[in-house]
This record gives C-alpha cells, sequence and structure tokens, in this order.
C-alpha cells in the first residue's frame, strides 16, 4: 500500500512535469523573422491603459507556448499556456499600463516545436495615454430577420470582463427593445430606449425610475424611432419613420430595410410636448438619424428625396445637412449642406459628431439608410473645419457600420462584421486630434476564443463614463403602468 | 484431570460451534434464497413493465424519441451549459436535453424513457414499503402506467417525469436519511435544480408530515413553504427579476407536457398523496396471497396487460407515419420515404410536403404528383409563413430544394431565433452558409455541430469542405445545389411562396425544380393558361419526355382550346391520349354524373391529373 507521501510526490514531480510543459522558454529559444498569428488579431494597435486585459490565442503550431509582455518601466509579465490561449493577469496588467502611458508594449511570443522553443517576431503596440470611458452599453441579439427572442441591453465594463443586463426582453413579455440613447452621451446615467409590443413605449430612466411615456399623439403620422439626446439633456431628437423590411433572395446581403417616410421631430422631456421640427420644404424630403453639435446649436441629419409609391430601392442616398437650432426657442434655421454623398452614388447615415466638435464621423454606403447588412458600409471622418471627407483606416472588407465617440474623443467604437460577414463585433480605434485611426482591435472578451462561437451580434455602442445602476427587473414596473402621452405641440 | 479433561471440552465446544454454524449457514442460505425469490416476485412484474414500455418506445412509438430530439440540439459545451441553466429548474431541463438526445437512437432513447418510468414505480414502491412496512407492487405497476401514458403523448417531453422521478427519490430519502429540519433546509436549493417540480416534494413531504404528527411537525411545513416563498422572492427581486408565478412553476408548462393538463396533474396528485394512498392495500384472493408463484404470475400479467393496453391505446398511427416520413427525409432518404409513402398513403399535409420534396429531388414530381391527396391551395407543395406554430421549422426546406437557399437559410435561421437551435435547423444553416460562400459563418455553426452526439461525423464532413473548398463543388448535394441556387436577386414574399417562385424563375429558366414545382402549382390550381404557357420551358430544362401529370393536364389545357404548340419537338404519349379517351368514356358512361362516377374514376384514374381536376 502506498504511503501518503508517495502520493505527495507523485502529485509534486507531476506539478514539475505540467509546469515543465509550459515554462518560461527563457534564453534558449531560436529566433525566426516569422509573425506570429493571433486570435484576436491585437498586434500593431494603440490600446487605452485602462483596457482589460487583451487575452488572445497564438494560432501557430507548437506543443507549448509563452507570451511576455514588456514596456519601459515596471515588471514584465509572462504567461504560459499549453493550447496557445494567453490569459493575462488582470493586475499585472492594469499595473504595467499604467506605468507606461504613452510607451510602448511589447508582446514576445514562444512556440515550443519539435526543436525546442522558437521566438517569434516581436509584436508592439501603442499605450495612449487617453483613457478610454470605462462602460460600453450595447443590445445584444441575433443577426436575424424579422423576429425576436431574446434581446438585451447590457453594459460592459472595458476596464474589466464584467458584463450586466440593463434590460432583458424576456423580463417584460418578450417585447422588442431598441435604440438605446445616453444623454449627455454618456457623461450622465439617463438614458431612453424603445420598447415595442404589448408593453411598447419609450421609457426614460432618470434618478433611479423608469418613465414610460408614449412619444406618438394623434398628430403625428409615424412612431418616433432613431433618439439623439440634445447635450442638454432637455430635448431628445428623433427621426420619425415608416419602413419597410425587404428580404435578398440572391445577394449575400440579406436583409434591405428601407424609409418610406421620415422626417425629423423633437420631444421637449419637461414640457411633455413632441412636435414636428419645421424645416423649409420637409415634405419633398426623408429626414432622418439626427445627430446634435457637441455644443447643442446644430442638428445633423441625413436627407434624401421623398420616394413615391414605387421606388428603386438602390437609387435612394441620403447627403448629410444641417439646421442651426435656437435652445430656447425650439426653432430651427436655414438648411445647410455638409456632405453630398449622392454625387458619388453614395449614401449617409449614422453621423456623429466628435466631441470636440471638429469632424463627423459618417457610414458611408452605397443606397439606403440601413447600413448594418451592407458589406461596403465604411466610416467617413469629415472634418467641419475644412470640410474634407477622409475614408477611415479602420475600414475593412465587410460592414463597418454604428460607432460611438468616448466621452474625451479620443476613442471611436464602432460595429463591424469583417470577423465573419454575419455578426457585429464591436472594434475600438484611437483617432488622434487630426483624425487619424489607428488599427482597431475588437473589444476583449476573457476567453480568447468567445467570438469564434458566439452567434449574436453586439449593436449600437454607446461609451458611458458611469455604470448605470439599474438592474433589469427594474423597468418591468413602469412597463405595466400607463404610458405618459406625449402632447402635441406646434413650432 | 482438569487438563486431561481439557481436550475432550475443546473439542465438544468445536462440535457444538461446527453444528452451530452450519445451523446458521443453512438458516442464511434458506434466507437468502427466500430473499432472492421475493426480490424476484417483485422485481419480475417490473421488468415486464420495462420490456413492454421498451418495444412501445423503442420500436413502436419511436417517433415519440424522434420528435423530441429534433425540437433541440444538445451540445456538449459550456456555453450552452451557461445558456441553458439560467433559472431555477433549468438544470432539470438540461438533464432532460441530454436525455433526449439519446433518442437519436431509439434504442437507446426508449431505454432511457422506459428507465425512467420503471424507476418511477420502484421508488413508489420502496416509499410504501418505508411508509407501511410491507411490499407493494400493483399501486406502483398503475402509477407507472400514468407516467406511460403521458409519455405516450409525443409533446410531453422527457424531463418531465425526470423532474418527478428526482421528487419521489427526494422524498425516499428525506425519510430514511435525513432528519429533523435537513429536508427543509435543503429544500431551496433542490428547487434551484428542479424548479417548479419542487413544489410535488414540498407537497409530498407535507403530506407525510402531516399523517406522522400535525401538532409537532407544522413548524416543519411552514418553514418549507415561507422560506422557499421568501427565497423566491429575493430572487425576483435582486438576482433574476422574472416574474414570481414564472419563476416559482419553470420549467411546468402545458406546451412541454403535451397540453395533459388533467392527466399530469393525477400524476402528480398521486404522487403527492402517496403518504396517503400506501396504506391502501390492494387485497389479492387468498389462494393467490398463499401461493407465491402464483401471485408473482398475477402481477406479472397486470404488468403485461397494463403496459400493453397503454402502448395500444397510446400508440397513434398518424403521427408514426409522419414522423418515419420525417426521420427519412432528415436522412435525405428520398426514394425511401416516396416508397414509405406508398406503402403507408397519408392524407397529412406535412407528410406529403415532404414526400412532394422527395419526388422534386428525385426528378418525379410531375410523374407521380397526383398518385398523393394533394392540398388545392397549395400547402402540400410549399407551406405559409407563420412564426409560432411547427410551420417555420419545415418551411426551409422547399426554398432549399427549389435552389432559393437565402430563403431557406431565413426559414431556419428566424426558426433557430424564435425556438433555439434544433437540429435540422442548423444543417439547413451550414448547409446554407456553405453554399453561399460563407465559409466563416459556416465554420462557427459546424464547431457546434462537431460538439454534439448524433451529429458529429455529419459536421466532420462539412469541417473537411470548409478545410478544402475545393470539395463542395464535387459534394454530391451541396455541389449540386450551388450549381441549382438562384442566381437573380428579388424580394422574398414571404406570404405567398408561389410568387417567390414565379420571379425566381423568369431569370433562372433553365432551373429544373422551380420549374417542376412551377407546373405543380398550375396544375394544383387548374390554371390552364398557365399549364399551357408552362409547355414551351419543357425542353429548355432539359426535359426529353413530358412528365405524364403535364401531359394529362396538356390533354385537358387542349380540350379547352388552347394551343399545345409550346411542345415543341415534344410529344404526348399515346398511351396517355388513349387513357384520356377511357377518362372521358368512363364518365360519360355514368351519365356524365360526377357523383355516380367517381368510384369507377378513382378506381382507374384515381392517380392522375383528370381525377384531381374533378374531385378535389
Amino acid at each position: 500500500m502506498r504511503s501518503i507521501p508517495s502520493y505527495i510526490f507523485a502529485l509534486s514531480a507531476a506539478l514539475i512535469m505540467l509546469y515543465s510543459c509550459t515554462g518560461d522558454p527563457g534564453k534558449k529559444a531560436g529566433v525566426t523573422d516569422e509573425t506570429p498569428s493571433l486570435t484576436p488579431d491585437y498586434s500593431g494597435t494603440v490600446i487605452p491603459y485602462n483596457i482589460a486585459p487583451m487575452n488572445f490565442r497564438i494560432e501557430n503550431e507548437g506543443s507549448a507556448f509563452f507570451a511576455r509582455f514588456q514596456s519601459a518601466n515596471g515588471k514584465a509579465i509572462g504567461v504560459p499556456s499549453r493550447n496557445g490561449n494567453i490569459a493575462i493577469p488582470a493586475r499585472q496588467w492594469k499595473k504595467l499600463l499604467e506605468e507606461n502611458k504613452g510607451g510602448e508594449l511589447k508582446i514576445a511570443l514562444f512556440a515550443r516545436g519539435p526543436e525546442g522553443w522558437t521566438e517569434f517576431r516581436t509584436i508592439t503596440n501603442t499605450i495612449a495615454a487617453d483613457p478610454i470611458d470605462p462602460y460600453i452599453t450595447y443590445r445584444l441579439l441575433y443577426p436575424g430577420y424579422e423576429s425576436w427572442k431574446e434581446i438585451f441591453i447590457k453594459q460592459r465594463n472595458l476596464e474589466s470582463f464584467r458584463e450586466r443586463s440593463i434590460i432583458e426582453n424576456s423580463l417584460v413579455e418578450e417585447n422588442c427593445l431598441n435604440c438605446h440613447s445616453y444623454n449627455n452621451t454618456g457623461n450622465t446615467e439617463s438614458f431612453m430606449v424603445h420598447m415595442r409590443g404589448s408593453l411598447g413605449g419609450t421609457y426614460f430612466y432618470n434618478n433611479g425610475n423608469f418613465l414610460k411615456v408614449n412619444l406618438k399623439p394623434e398628430e403625428l403620422k409615424n412612431g418616433a424611432v432613431y433618439p439623439r439626446w440634445h447635450p442638454s439633456g432637455k430635448y431628445v431628437a428623433y427621426s420619425s419613420n415608416k419602413i419597410v423590411q425587404q428580404f435578398h433572395s440572391a445577394l449575400n446581403k440579406k436583409v434591405e430595410v428601407s424609409d418610406l417616410e421620415s422626417s425629423l421631430v423633437l420631444y421637449d422631456i419637461d414640457k411633455n410636448e413632441i412636435m414636428e421640427l419645421d424645416l423649409p420644404e420637409k415634405e419633398k424630403y426623408m429626414d432622418t438619424y439626427p445627430e446634435w453639435s457637441p455644443d447643442g446649436n446644430y442638428l445633423y441629419f441625413c436627407r434624401a428625396p421623398a420616394v413615391g409609391e414605387v421606388f428603386h430601392y438602390d437609387s435612394v442616398r441620403y447627403d448629410l445637412y444641417r439646421v442651426p437650432f435656437d435652445q430656447e426657442t425650439r426653432l430651427t434655421g436655414p438648411v445647410e449642406l455638409i456632405y453630398k454623398a449622392s454625387v458619388i452614388n453614395k449614401s449617409v447615415s449614422f453621423p456623429r459628431v466628435s466631441p470636440e466638435g471638429y469632424n463627423i464621423v459618417i457610414t458611408l454606403h452605397n443606397y439606403g439608410v440601413f447600413p448594418i447588412w451592407h458589406k461596403e458600409a465604411d466610416l467617413v471622418s469629415i472634418d467641419l473645419r475644412t470640410m474634407t471627407a477622409t475614408n477611415m483606416s479602420l475600414n475593412s472588407d465587410f460592414t463597418d457600420s454604428y460607432h460611438s465617440w468616448s466621452s474625451n474623443g479620443r476613442w471611436l467604437a464602432f460595429s463591424s462584421k469583417r470577423i465573419d460577414g454575419l455578426t457585429a463585433r464591436f472594434f475600438i480605434s484611437y483617432v488622434d486630434s487630426d483624425g487619424n485611426s489607428s488599427k482597431p482591435f475588437i473589444m476583449p472578451q476573457k476567453d480568447p476564443e468567445f467570438y469564434e462561437r458566439f452567434l449574436k451580434s453586439f449593436n449600437v455602442p454607446e461609451f458611458s463614463t458611469f455604470e448605470v445602476n439599474v438592474n433589469p427587473g427594474k423597468i418591468l414596473k413602469s412597463a405595466r403602468n400607463e404610458a405618459l402621452q406625449a402632447k402635441w405641440a406646434g413650432n | 484431570m482438569g487438563r486431561e479433561l481439557k481436550p475432550e471440552k475443546e473439542l465438544w465446544k468445536t462440535a457444538v460451534t461446527l453444528q452451530a454454524t452450519n445451523f446458521i449457514m443453512k438458516t442464511v442460505n434458506t434466507n437468502q434464497t427466500g430473499k432472492k425469490k421475493e426480490l424476484l416476485a417483485g422485481l419480475l412484474p417490473l421488468l415486464i413493465f420495462f420490456t413492454g414500455s421498451f418495444i412501445f418506445f423503442a420500436l413502436l412509438a419511436d417517433y415519440i424519441g424522434f420528435f423530441q430530439e429534433k425540437q433541440s440540439l444538445f451540445v456538449f459545451s459550456g456555453d450552452y451549459l451557461f445558456n441553458t441553466i439560467r433559472q431555477p429548474g433549468s438544470p432539470l431541463v438540461y438533464l432532460g436535453r441530454i436525455l433526449t438526445t439519446f433518442c437519436y437512437y431509439p434504442v437507446a432513447g426508449g431505454f432511457l424513457i422506459s428507465l425512467i418510468i420503471c424507476l418511477l414505480i420502484l421508488m413508489i414502491s420502496k416509499i410504501i414499503t418505508l411508509l407501511t412496512g410491507r411490499s407493494s407492487i400493483l399501486l406502483p405497476l398503475i402509477a407507472g402506467t400514468v407516467f406511460l401514458i403521458l409519455q405516450g403523448n409525443y409533446q410531453y417531453l422527457v424531463y418531465n417525469n425526470l423532474g418527478i422521478l428526482l421528487q419521489v427519490i427526494l422524498f425516499y430519502v428525506s425519510v430514511k436519511y435525513l432528519k429533523g429540519f435537513l429536508p427543509v433546509i435543503l429544500f431551496p436549493f433542490w428547487y434551484l435544480l428542479t424548479g417548479g417540480f419542487a413544489w410535488i416534494f414540498a407537497l409530498i413531504y407535507s403530506v407525510y408530515l402531516i399523517r406522522k404528527s400535525l401538532k409537532q411537525e407544522w413548524p416543519k411545513i411552514v418553514i418549507l413553504f415561507a422560506f422557499t416563498l421568501l427565497f423566491i422572492w429575493c430572487l425576483k427581486e435582486f438576482f433574476l427579476f422574472y416574474p414570481f408565478l414564472s419563476l416559482a412553476v419553470f420549467p411546468l408548462s402545458p406546451e412541454d407536457t403535451g397540453s395533459q393538463k388533467v392527466l399530469f396533474a393525477v400524476a402528480a396528485g398521486f404522487v403527492i398523496l402517496l403518504p396517503v394512498l400506501a396504506e391502501i392495500r390492494i387485497r389479492l384472493p387468498l389462494i393467490l396471497r398463499r401461493f407465491e408463484p402464483r401471485k408473482m404470475i398475477v402481477l406479472s400479467v397486470a404488468a403485461v396487460l397494463l403496459a400493453g393496453i397503454t402502448a395500444v391505446l397510446r400508440y397513434n398511427r398518424v403521427y408514426d407515419e409522419y414522423f418515419k416520413a420525417e426521420k427519412l427525409f432528415s436522412l435525405g432518404k428520398y426514394r425511401e420515404l416516396i416508397s414509405y409513402t406508398d406503402r403507408h398513403p397519408s392524407t397529412n399535409r406535412l407528410t406529403i410536403y415532404l414526400n412532394n420534396i422527395a419526388l422534386c429531388e428525385t426528378g418525379n414530381l410531375n410523374e407521380r404528383l397526383f398518385h398523393y391527396t394533394q392540398s388545392p391551395d397549395g400547402l402540400s407543395l410549399f407551406l405559409k409563413w407563420e412564426m409560432y406554430g411547427e410551420v417555420l421549422r419545415r418551411g426551409a426546406y422547399f426554398y432549399y430544394t427549389t435552389g432559393m437557399i437565402n430563403e431557406a437559410e431565413r426559414w431556419a435561421f428566424e426558426n433557430m431565433v424564435m425556438k433555439g437551435i434544433a437540429p435540422e435547423d442548423l444543417r439547413i444553416l451550414i448547409k446554407s452558409e456553405i453554399i453561399n460562400g460563407n465559409y466563416a459563418v459556416a465554420s462557427k455553426y459546424v464547431s457546434m455541430l462537431r460538439r454534439t452526439l448524433a451529429y458529429r461525423k455529419e459536421a466532420k464532413e462539412y469541417a473537411l469542405m470548409l478545410a478544402d473548398t475545393t470539395l463542395i463543388d464535387r459534394h454530391s448535394e451541396l455541389g449540386t445545389k450551388r450549381k441549382e441556387k438562384i442566381g437573380h436577386d428579388f424580394f422574398s414574399i414571404t406570404d405567398n411562396p408561389y410568387i417567390n417562385i414565379e420571379m425566381a424563375f423568369a431569370a433562372d429558366t433553365f432551373n429544373r425544380k422551380l420549374y417542376d414545382y412551377r407546373m405543380a402549382w398550375q396544375m394544383l390550381t387548374e390554371n390552364y393558361e398557365g399549364i399551357a404557357s408552362g409547355l414551351e420551358s419543357l425542353e429548355r430544362v432539359g426535359y426529353n419526355k413530358i412528365p405524364v401529370h403535364i401531359q394529362e393536364a396538356a390533354l385537358v389545357s387542349r380540350m379547352s382550346g388552347l394551343s399545345l404548340s409550346g411542345l415543341g419537338g415534344l410529344t404526348i404519349d399515346p398511351q396517355t391520349e388513349a387513357r384520356f379517351t377511357q377518362f372521358l368514356q368512363t364518365f360519360s358512361s355514368y351519365g356524365n354524373n360526377l357523383k355516380t362516377a367517381q368510384p369507377a374514376l378513382k378506381k382507374k384514374f384515381g392517380n392522375t391529373f383528370w381525377y384531381y381536376a374533378f374531385y378535389h
């Protein structure tokens, strides 16, 4: 019979052998010029110093792997791995990045083959001195067509892997949830969300409570859809759309969402009044996707000529316009063309002005108003000082669309389908003061294989500086109440 | 002397000891033999019942396991576990799905389903023995029969009987081993595992405590319910946020019990009242009780009868035939499916729908369409969009067959969104994405399929194709489908599949399957102008002989004054012409009376377009 010490010995030997299988290659490693293959690709990019550990998998062949993260200051981090999955210790990672703001992060990667350890070409990333907003809110759902079952609105802490639900539709009779928008784009915890279905209404969250509002008085022809909260917090601009969804039978883009009608409306929160924005000759156009300038004095929007009963969906193109807005009188001024995309046979959607107000990033695509399914959709930055448009270097061959600025204007999060062409993932890119974007990186996950398995799409990213203090059950109480009817107001 | 006597005494003692040992050994052997017999007497009826149940679920009504396995795809992965276990009771659902995945193999499925039922019988028997000190098998067999009846409904999911079994086991363990307040303390955790089913335990245990001594045991009952209700309230308010009722009852639902509310209530009520019902003695006649072998025979016969009668009563030929057809379809055995439908004629719309696809896939749609009962509204050709029923799950097949791959994928995807991942949806999604060249998405689906019990082999085949995409064009099914995929884009009309055929065929005029369905629809709707104009496409889609039903319809078109010039170089078979003449003569011989002519026309021409046109 074996004694207990013999078991301890055997266990110790096994642990030593295990360590020796995955241990530090030390200085024995041979060197290759080969660039290591990483999933996700976290090489040659700019990262915020407060980002969560950017775990990845080494795709190269090997029986054991090792990653060493090193910067000018602080202690290097060594991560051994047997299967190539590199899980970076969070505390050491945080310390290393904070001590090296504005510096470089060198990642040395090793793989052990039959002839011993080999070191790949070192990866160098830049650690930006500008932090990223610590939270991002998004909608999680299947990249489907017209049906839905599970929809979540979640908030993720970008400094860790903590993710929590704000709203889950399974708690509200599986109603559809869409279009969340923050007051003052993430500088307060007030936000709104639409719910469609039996508990339908627009829900405004403020001071720990939801208020359910019916934004469609009889006078308003179509419901309020795409929102944008005025920086003052007093108003929310919406587009009021009549939308049709159609399904391509042969093209690789599966869904086409078109507007049959659209106009801009303004909701005055304090007065509970909704009114149509009285833009000149508005009946001749379809206006949608409102966006405020940071000072709240301009309202940007996308505009296309109104379509008749019969129209070719692929000939409808939107241009970018703006109007001055008087915050006291709620009146708008003359319409100003900002970017005429239609002259180059392109269409504009999702205008987003940077917090500094110098440039505006739009999604540019071949036609229509809903670029989510448009493979060619790219982000374009327009310098509002020079009115020059630049195709951003962060784009890919697949859909790059809905985007959001961080509060300091240095980080741009956007949805991209570049991984598989179907499911949207968030990518984050550093944008310098000249509007140049860095190679984007995918929002880090604890499990580097997460995105390869996950079938749902992340969409409508919105940065925020606050953790929203709301649990998913909170909306249920408000959902059962009668909606507060918004009053129709003339201009 | 004393010293001399000692050996004798020792010998005597040894002899006595030996004798005693022998006696004890004999007694033990006799007791063991008796116990074995008793055990056998108790188990034999159970084994017989198990055999009957196994034959039913594995052979006769294997459609039950087939249906349930196809409802949801069990994936052996952490993600699947994490996504499934989200509220109290979902671990039970997860466990049920593990067992259900074995139903892909009818023998394994039949074995597991029967095992659950027989374990229920065994545990009920043991509880009766524990509570009354006497053995009982007849009452448990009757209870088992109720569970067998319940499970005989194909929509009664496996986790239901499993959930009840777990309550019965916990009750037995609680009474026998857990003392004091331990069952009460453990109950909230038990509720987390088995959800709404845990109330069955709470009630049975309460009944037991009431019978034991209400005066002494009432605090346990009060605490059991109060503590658990408080626990659920806390879950609702602070952790899960689901409505209270939903938290309290999940996963109990009318849908997943096959809407057998009354019968399920009877079964649950029986279990709950077990401490009372255990006192009921079903006394066999004295003559049987005296002679153990006779008692055993009677109980065995009872087991045979209970299992047998239940099996006969619960067997549903319509479901059996439909699901057998669907199974053959799912395996891509189209010729076997047609042959099966020939042997088991059906009027079930879904069976005919699948059979029509099989006919189309084998190039026989318009050769044999009217050999089967067709639906004049076209619903045996293609299904109309319906979000909540069973239609969505099967509607994709028609689009897949006719090369409208995007639409096939959409139906499968929408079904996945609405009802969770099911094996057939995932297969359609994989095939569609491979055909469309979306390999990254296909890989994602394939990696999921690889982590299943029954579809691993198929997943490997797809993985090979994705690793070497040149294999796709050489693949017998996917290569063909890729060639047949429609190239012209239009917006699909969800509510009207026929318009989709028209729009697809307007551009893909060489697509023979689209043509076949188009002509089939024209015939079902007796659109003679459409039939006549469709003739001109026959040669273009590759026909060098006109399909029989199209010949039949063409003759009627000609009779209606329409030109058959579209036939081009093709000719109508003289035999068809002769048969048409016979058809008209037979009809005429009955005085052109539709009603009186029907039996004769059905006998001779029941599988023709002409008969359909007269009598649909």
